[in-house]
């Protein structure tokens, strides 16, 4: 495949303007966030057990394979809002390892983290809010 | 240990300008969807990711973690959207700049 048909034209406008983004692709945009925060938990579940054991093997392989998904994901997610949108919502996977970590992992959460991930949420829905 | 922060340092920032370019990429029209992965700038900037995930690696054999990440990690937070306004003249509005500020607010709380 030559460069010419596989690039056919660049849509000159579109990262000028602000993109508005759709409640479908709000909602993509968590769900990948989730993922991409999951992978982690794999990586942690991985690290429990022996190195070069089957459930290594298994956990480490599914990090690996949601690390895979969600970079396909992301560059569809790319396609519908800007860089500036998309990373007003990334820092929520500063919040999820909490959750995950109290559901899988039965890790303590200290009253700082609960009002940071407070703050972080709050400064979410303001960057959000700022959005078309 | 400076070095080794800079390191570090570095490869956030070449992990945002990644960023950008897959964005560049997304802005872009290709025939079919494998085009849309399977194109030079894609494959370089997970190319460049590559980079910045083993310079990460490197630098944290000589900086501790716990006590460098929160400030380190966070400045993809400022760089990608910057290098967003500033390479792919993305509108950036005052609340959103205010989010972002909120938003390191929070993780300096969680993470120090």
């Amino acid at each position: 495949m030559d460069k010419s048909s596989m690039e056919l034209k660049k849509q000159p406008d579109r990262s000028e303007k602000k993109e508005k983004v759709t409640l479908k692709w709000f909602i993509f945009l968590h769900l990948s966030l989730i993922l991409n925060s999951l992978t982690g938990v794999m990586c942690k579940k991985a690290a429990t057990y022996e190195f070069k054991s089957l459930s290594f093997f298994f956990y480490y392989g599914l990090a690996l394979f949601m690390m895979f998904v969600f970079a396909l994901v992301w560059q569809q997610i790319l396609r519908h809002m800007t860089l500036t949108f998309a990373f007003v919502n990334k820092p929520i996977t500063v919040i999820y390892p909490l959750i995950w970590g109290t559901l899988f992992f039965n890790e303590t959460v200290t009253p700082k983290m609960v009002v940071g991930a407070l703050v972080i949420l709050v400064g979410i829905l303001i960057g959000v809010s700022g959005n078309d | 240990m400076i070095k080794y922060v800079a390191v570090w340092i570095f490869s956030v920032l070449i992990a945002s300008f990644a960023q950008v370019l897959l964005k560049k990429a997304a802005n872009r029209t290709y025939s079919g969807l494998l085009g849309q992965y399977l194109n030079p700038i894609v494959v370089v900037s997970y190319g460049i990711m590559l980079v910045s995930t083993m310079l990460t690696t490197f630098a944290l054999h000589y900086v501790p973690y716990s006590s460098y990440s929160p400030a380190i990690e966070s400045i993809s937070y400022i760089s990608a959207p910057l290098f967003g306004v500033l390479m792919l003249r993305e509108k950036i509005s005052r609340r959103q700049m205010l989010g972002f500020a909120v938003i390191l607010l929070g993780i300096v709380i969680f993470k120090i």
